[in-house]
Parts: C-alpha cells; sequence; structure tokens
C-alpha cells in the first residue's frame, strides 16, 4: 500500500492564537432554561401586571376611559351584552351571525381548495396549467375583491361568503398541494412494487400520509376566513362581530369595541386549537410539528 | 429486442420529444393564462356577453389604468394614491420590523422573558389587523397614523414568531462550541446565532410585508381619502366597475414587485446558505 | 461437482448471459441501459448491462458509489423504464412493479401514517388476499421477524433496524419470487448490521427465494451472495461476475468467524481491488 500523501499546501496555518475559554459562568443566570412552573408563573404575573396597569391608567384618568375603558368595565358590559341587544342582536346574535358566514366561506374554499390542491400536487400537467393562475390571482389580497363582490352579489351575506371563500380556498389549495406533493416519492415506489395501482396509491399512501398537512391546512384557511370575514363586516353588513366594532368605534362606546375585539380573539384561538385537536385525532402517528 | 413495456408514470419525457421539465412546465402556463385572457376578451369586448358594469373587458382595465395614471381620481392620481399607500404600508411595517424582530430573538434568547410575554402575545395575536382598525380610528383618527397602525398590527406577529423560531433553532451545540472557542455571549449571539437565525427571520419578515399590505388595504377600504384601497372602495360607490379591476390590478402588482425585491434582497443576503 | 478451482473469475460479460450453472434464468437483466434527460443533455447512467440470476440464486453487485446500481435495480423493479434492452421474469418480459418482485428499500419506506401490522399487510391487501389468510401470513411475519411487541407501534416509534425488519416482513409476507434488495443494510449501524445480515442468511434457508442484493460493502457482499457482480464507474456496466464457492467452510458460520478465515479474505482482497480499480480511475 502506498502512503497518501496529501495534494493541498499540507498544514493549515493558525490565524490566531488560541484563547483558553473563560471559567467564570458557563450559563448567565438569564440564559438558563425554565422549569414548567416557574414560566407558568411568569406568565400569569405579567398578565396580571399587563391588567393592573390598564386599570390604573383608566382610574387615574391618564388614558381617557372614552378611549380605553378600565378592564373592569369591559367585563361588565360583556355581561349586559350576552343578554341584552345591540344594533339588533345580542352578543349571541352577533357571534353566530358572524361564525354562519365564516363557516359558509370556509367549507366551499374546502370543497373546492381539497381536491383541486390535491390533483395539483398530484399531477405534473395540472400543477403547470393551475398553478400560474393561482400564482397570477395571489397577490391581490383577498379584501380587495369586497367591492367588486358587492357589485357582483350586493351588500349582503353571498358578498362576504364569497370574500371569506376567496380567502380560505388559497390555502386549502396550497396546503393540500404541498402536502400531496411532499410526500416521500419513495413511498409511492414501495406501494407500486406492493401491488398498488394509481388510484389506490393516492388514496392509501398519499392522502392518507398527507393528512396532517392536510388539517394544517384547513386550519389556516379557517385563520385567514375568520380574518377576512372581521374586514368584510366592517364594510359591509348589518350584523357580526366586526359589524359591531365599527359601530361602537364610530359611537364611541369602547367598552363594547373592547368586548367585540376579545370575543373575535377568543374565537379565533379556539378554531386553532380545535383544529390542532382534530389533527392529533385523526393522525395520531404524526410528530408534532 | 425491443425495451420492456416497464409503465413508468409521473415521468417528465413520456410525450414526444425530449423536452425538460422546465420547458414544458412554462409551456403549460402560458397555454393557461393566455386561454384564460382570451376567454375574458371574448365574453366582454367580443361577444358583450357580460354588460362592462358586471366585468369589463381587459381594454377597459387598461385604459382606466392609462387615465388613473394622468387624471385625478378623488383628489390625486394613480401615483399619488400609490404613493400614499406605500407611505403607510413601509411606515408600518419599518416600525414592525425594528421592534419584531429583536423581540423575537429576545424572546428566543432569553427564557425569562419569553415567560413573561408570550402569554399576553399568544392572546393578542388571534385578534386579526382588521379588528384593530376601529379601535386604531379611535385613537389616532382616520388618517396616516391610524393605517400604518394596523399595518404594524398585522406585520408584527410573523416577524416575532420566525425571528424567535430562527434563534431557538440554532443547534446549541454550536453555542457551546463558540464558547468553548473563547467566544463571549455578545460575540456568539452576534457571530454565530444571528447568521443561522437570519433566513428564519427574513421569512418572517416576508410574511409580514404582505400581510401589512394586505392589512392597508382593508384599512384605506373602511377609513380615509386617499391610497389604492380609497380608489377601489371609491369606484364601487361610483359604479365604475373597471376602475375597481384596475385598483385590483395595481395592488397585486404592487405587492408582487414588494415580495419579489424582497426575495432579491434575501437571496443576495443569504448566499452562504443552501 | 467440484470447486477445486474455487474462486473462477469471468470475463467481463458478453452476448447473452448464463446462469451460475447454465439452468433457465428466473430473471434476466438483458442490455439494458439507461440515460436521463437534464438541461445539460443527456446522461449515461448505465451502459449495457448484462446479469441473469437461476431460480433460488443470491448475487450482490458491488461498485463505486454513483456507477449507476440502483438505477439498475430500480429498472430491475420496473420502477424505472430502461432506454434499451429488457427486464425478463421467467423468459417473459417483466412489465411494471409487482408483488412478484419484491424491494426492500435502503431507507425502509414504510408508510408512517400506518401501523407495523398495516404496513406488512399492506401489499396483501392490495392482492385482496382474505382476511383471515391475511392474519395468518401476518402472524407468521411477526414471529420470523420478531416483531410481535411491535405490532401496533408506528414506525417513527422503532429503531432503524427494526424498520428495516418490518420492510422486509412486508415484502416477504408476499411470497415474492424475486427479492430486490438495494443497499437495505446501508443506513443502520454496523451492529445491526451484522445481525440483520445473518438473519437473511437463515431466512434464505427458509423460503428459497432469488435475491439480486445491491451493497457498497465488499463483505457484505462476498458473505451473502453465490455470485458477485462487480460493477464499473459511471456509466455502470457489469465488469466481472465472480462465483462464490457454495461449499466454503466459512459459508456456514456466522460473519464474524467468516470474516477471520483466510478464503473469505482472499476472496474479499480480490472484489475490492476490482472495485478500487474503478474508483481510482475516475
Amino acid at each position: 500500500m502506498t502512503t497518501e500523501t496529501s495534494t493541498s499546501t499540507g498544514r493549515v496555518p493558525l490565524q490566531r492564537p488560541y484563547r483558553p475559554p473563560r471559567k467564570r459562568g458557563t450559563t448567565s443566570i438569564w440564559r438558563r432554561g425554565l422549569s414548567g412552573r416557574a414560566t407558568f408563573v411568569i406568565g400569569v404575573a405579567s398578565s396580571a401586571t399587563l391588567v393592573a396597569v390598564w386599570h390604573l391608567l383608566s382610574a387615574t384618568a391618564l388614558v381617557s376611559p372614552l378611549l380605553l375603558p378600565p378592564p373592569l368595565r369591559v367585563a361588565e358590559t360583556f355581561w349586559q351584552f350576552l343578554t341584552a341587544e345591540y344594533l339588533g342582536e345580542t352578543l349571541v346574535g352577533h357571534t353566530a351571525a358572524s361564525m354562519t358566514i365564516v363557516a359558509g366561506g370556509w367549507l366551499l374554499g374546502g370543497l373546492v381548495g381539497l381536491p383541486l390542491g390535491i390533483l395539483i400536487g398530484w399531477s405534473d400537467r395540472v400543477r403547470w396549467l393551475v398553478f400560474p393562475l393561482f400564482q397570477l390571482l395571489r397577490p391581490v389580497p383577498p379584501l380587495a375583491w369586497i367591492p367588486l363582490a358587492i357589485v357582483w352579489l350586493g351588500i349582503g351575506d353571498p358578498a362576504r361568503i364569497f370574500v371569506v371563500f376567496l380567502s380560505a380556498v388559497v390555502p386549502w389549495t396550497i396546503n393540500s398541494m404541498a402536502a400531496v406533493s411532499s410526500v416521500d416519492p419513495l413511498l409511492i415506489r414501495a406501494a407500486r412494487t406492493l401491488g398498488a395501482g394509481d388510484g389506490s396509491i393516492l388514496r392509501r399512501v398519499v392522502i392518507h400520509t398527507a393528512t396532517p398537512t392536510l388539517v394544517a391546512g384547513a386550519r389556516i384557511a379557517l385563520g385567514n376566513a375568520w380574518t377576512t370575514l372581521i374586514a368584510a363586516e366592517l364594510l359591509a353588513a348589518s350584523a357580526g362581530l366586526g359589524f359591531v366594532a365599527l359601530n361602537a368605534s364610530q359611537t364611541l362606546s369602547s367598552d363594547i369595541l373592547l368586548v367585540s375585539m376579545g370575543i373575535i380573539g377568543v374565537l379565533g384561538a379556539l378554531f386553532s386549537a380545535i383544529l390542532r385537536g382534530v389533527g392529533r385525532a385523526v393522525a395520531p402517528w404524526a410528530k408534532e410539528a | 429486442m425491443a425495451t420492456t413495456d416497464v409503465k413508468a408514470p409521473r415521468r417528465a419525457s413520456e410525450a414526444g420529444p425530449a423536452l425538460d421539465v422546465r420547458t414544458r412546465a412554462r409551456n403549460h402556463a402560458i397555454a393557461s393564462i393566455g386561454s384564460v385572457l382570451l376567454v375574458w376578451l371574448l365574453v366582454t369586448s367580443v361577444f358583450g356577453l357580460l354588460d362592462p358594469e358586471t366585468l369589463p373587458s381587459p381594454l377597459d382595465v387598461a385604459r382606466a389604468i392609462a387615465t388613473l395614471a394622468v387624471d385625478p381620481f378623488s383628489g390625486s392620481t394613480l401615483f399619488g394614491h400609490v404613493a400614499s399607500s406605500v407611505q403607510r404600508w413601509g411606515l408600518g411595517v419599518l416600525a414592525a420590523v425594528l421592534i419584531g424582530v429583536p423581540t423575537g430573538a429576545l424572546l428566543a434568547w432569553i427564557p425569562p422573558v419569553r415567560a413573561a410575554v408570550t402569554p399576553v402575545f399568544e392572546l393578542l395575536r388571534y385578534i386579526p389587523p382588521f379588528a384593530w382598525i376601529p379601535l386604531a380610528v379611535l385613537w389616532f383618527g382616520a388618517g396616516l397614523t391610524a393605517q400604518s397602525a394596523v399595518v404594524f398590527v398585522a406585520a408584527f406577529p410573523p416577524m416575532v414568531i420566525n425571528a424567535q423560531l430562527g434563534v431557538a433553532q440554532v443547534d446549541p451545540l454550536l453555542d457551546k462550541a463558540a464558547r468553548a472557542l473563547g467566544a463571549s455571549s455578545a460575540t456568539t449571539l452576534a457571530r454565530v446565532v444571528f447568521p443561522v437565525a437570519t433566513p428564519s427571520a427574513l421569512a418572517g419578515v416576508r410574511i409580514g410585508l404582505s400581510n401589512g399590505w394586505m392589512a392597508l388595504i382593508g384599512a384605506e377600504l373602511v377609513v380615509g381619502s386617499e391610497g389604492l384601497g380609497f380608489v377601489i372602495s371609491q369606484a364601487q360607490s361610483n359604479g365604475e366597475t373597471e376602475v375597481i379591476v384596475a385598483g385590483m390590478v395595481c395592488i397585486g402588482v404592487l405587492g408582487m414587485l414588494f415580495d419579489l425585491a424582497l426575495q432579491k434582497l434575501s437571496a443576495r443576503a443569504l448566499r452562504w446558505h443552501a | 461437482m467440484t470447486h477445486s478451482t474455487a474462486n473462477r473469475t469471468r470475463g467481463p460479460v458478453t452476448g447473452s448471459p448464463t446462469t451460475g450453472n447454465g439452468h433457465d434464468p428466473k430473471l434476466e437483466i438483458r442490455g439494458v441501459t439507461k440515460n436521463f434527460v437534464t438541461r445539460a443533455g443527456e446522461v449515461d447512467a448505465l451502459a449495457s448491462c448484462d446479469l441473469a440470476l437461476e431460480q433460488g440464486e443470491f448475487l450482490t453487485i458491488v461498485g463505486p458509489s454513483g456507477c449507476g446500481k440502483s438505477t439498475l435495480m430500480m429498472v430491475a423493479a420496473g420502477l424505472d423504464e430502461a432506454s434499451s434492452g429488457s427486464i425478463l421474469v421467467d423468459g417473459e418480459p417483466a412489465g411494471g412493479p409487482g408483488p412478484q418482485r419484491s424491494v426492500v428499500f435502503q431507507r425502509f419506506a414504510l408508510f408512517p401514517s400506518r401501523t407495523v401490522a398495516d404496513n406488512i399487510c399492506f401489499g396483501m391487501q392490495q392482492a385482496r388476499v382474505p382476511k383471515p389468510e391475511q392474519a395468518e401470513r401476518l402472524e407468521e411475519q411477526l414471529t420470523l421477524m420478531g416483531l410481535g411487541k411491535f405490532r401496533d407501534s408506528y414506525p417513527h416509534e422503532l429503531s432503524g433496524g427494526m424498520q428495516q425488519r418490518v420492510a422486509i416482513a412486508r415484502s416477504l409476507v408476499l411470497r415474492p419470487e424475486i427479492l430486490l434488495m438495494d443497499e437495505p443494510f446501508g443506513a443502520l449501524d454496523a451492529q445491526t448490521r451484522l445481525l440483520l445480515q445473518e438473519e437473511l442468511v437463515r431466512l434464505r434457508q427458509v423460503h428459497r427465494f432469488t435475491v439480486l442484493f445491491i451493497t457498497h460493502s465488499v463483505e457484505e457482499a462476498v458473505y451473502l451472495a453465490d455470485r458477485v457482480a462487480v460493477m464499473t464507474r459511471r456509466p455502470g456496466a457489469i465488469k466481472t461476475v465472480i462465483d462464490v464457492p457454495g461449499d466454503a467452510e466459512w459459508r456456514s458460520s456466522d460473519i464474524e468467524t467468516a470474516m477471520g478465515h483466510p478464503e473469505f479474505t482472499q476472496l474479499r482482497q480480490r472484489v475490492w481491488k476490482l472495485v478500487k480499480e474503478e474508483i481510482v480511475a475516475s
């Protein structure tokens, strides 16, 4: 055996004299990890501080209660609003109105986007044909369709459902596409050698494996739908939480405004949590992303 | 002996001459976009199946853009509206970058700060930016500040989240290695952590920019008297559908340009990144 | 037949190949070439390849990395189309992929959304094997591969070695006539690898399937094979086929013992020299 001699320049020159590591403090106190309990305590403390500061600001009239009502009054308003009508509906009625439109637009988006995305992900040709159109329309925010939707469908539920649909259909489609095309081609090959045909592979391997991503797409779509609905309700509605928020702002009812914002936020978080749960339930095998 | 009759679907070169995949993809794209434009032209200008108030022809839209560029519409020309939109958007996203990215890095780097901020942040981030429009108007009046604030609210969360993610995903081993080589905390942060975190942070900035643009259009639709969102909402009240579509085209094109510009910038900044 | 001239080297195979002892081949790779179209133009991956495996034979292919071993395997499996040439099973053109030529991949290729039992049953479900028989064959494989405890686990919960056992069970449960193994142990650590190599030898004593086995490990190639085919560098062709004497002493021993055997060492060195010529030349 011949000994190998390096063909490169040989030894690497030392660029800097070696400095020994610092002795003092391996990890600064700020950088140390926290236990779950510490995290919880700090979180509660910080939230409480925030509410206290808010209370002090409006109680001392440092900020006008007209602009920022004290937290207790917001809570009180919330309680009354549950049963008392504002702009023709109780809080429950407005929430139901918003949720109906969101459900409609989101489901329609799924009805179109899910199969379309799966098809785009599965077939090169469909992807080449449809995806450029998508790319062309994507930069136009769904909201910018609102004026056109009003021209086409008038000020009413159909216009809002249409705009919500537009905002939901994009993530439905894009994520379904990504879900399907990110399935390892090796699995498809393996299924083929095990005797599976195209239809069987699509159903039993591709869609099955892609389920967590498909559910994630549904979750993003619902988030978009909710966001867009609020905007649509600011523009053209006679009920709904966005409609309440805008009217409250115009009549300087800041307590009602904050209540509606709070409900909008809580519902958004709730939708997200529910679909995360769905994802875990339908795909227990998936590692949490 | 003939070649095997092996069936291999999803293969690029099935059809006839050996065209590479990109060329075939491009041909399909041209065909599909071309045919949509053609159908649009046919149903509007050629056969007049749809009246221009419902769907104006592409030619009307082009004409409307040209007119907007020279004749003032509701106070200023297209350029004036674009300038106003870009200004408000720019202010909002600039503030979001300056505050959001360092916040994200801080959240990842210092656990106590993370523990304190995360619950509040998580509560607030589920309130869609548009829900802030009424509050912003109440607080700042229907003007530049309110709209920039809404842009900020929309752009801020993805910037925080992605910067945080970027710093958090830095391999602890790199941190250890840097310290073993004698680097101080600040040096480690500046020379090891930030470079590794940059791609994710930039991705967050990119999402933030496009969220901010969307929020601005929404804010302009609801309040204010300038900007592209205002143009399309005004055109709707005037019943000028071709101006609505023209405005939508401008909104889309500008959004795309911002995104492309950022993509180019980050590609340049991340040349080391695979 | 005596093996006095034990390790007879065949010259580069030209013309129609024959099997080790002249019988009708079970699997035949005849004049297979493969080239790819890329933006840069056409790339030749495989020059003409000829091989023939008789029923029950174990043939390993070694060659330098990037020589097209895996491409050849994919063509043999029917997963890729050859640019010219053909794949014959029992003298008939083989057609598309199917359970009679089962493939075991280097990266396991288990369905992540299915449990071990579900993965193993996948092929039987495709073939509409009656349920009771499925259950029976599943049990048989679980026992054979030592997977009983893991029947309801998901692939990501298993070690690499266990995952590859599942993949092998998924193939074997279909009772394939031909087993195509594409560096099946390449992604495993050295110890697991040794165990599975021995297991494979044991499995072959149970089912006498025909195996085409790709590896980059010369030891593995020599230890497992009846014949070892060495491939040239890219574009890959079969350079030489070497017989491994069936009655060599070390063949009945485990792999560590075999490796200590002078005859084994000699054979291994010969194969390695052939492979190295190709690596150095490229």
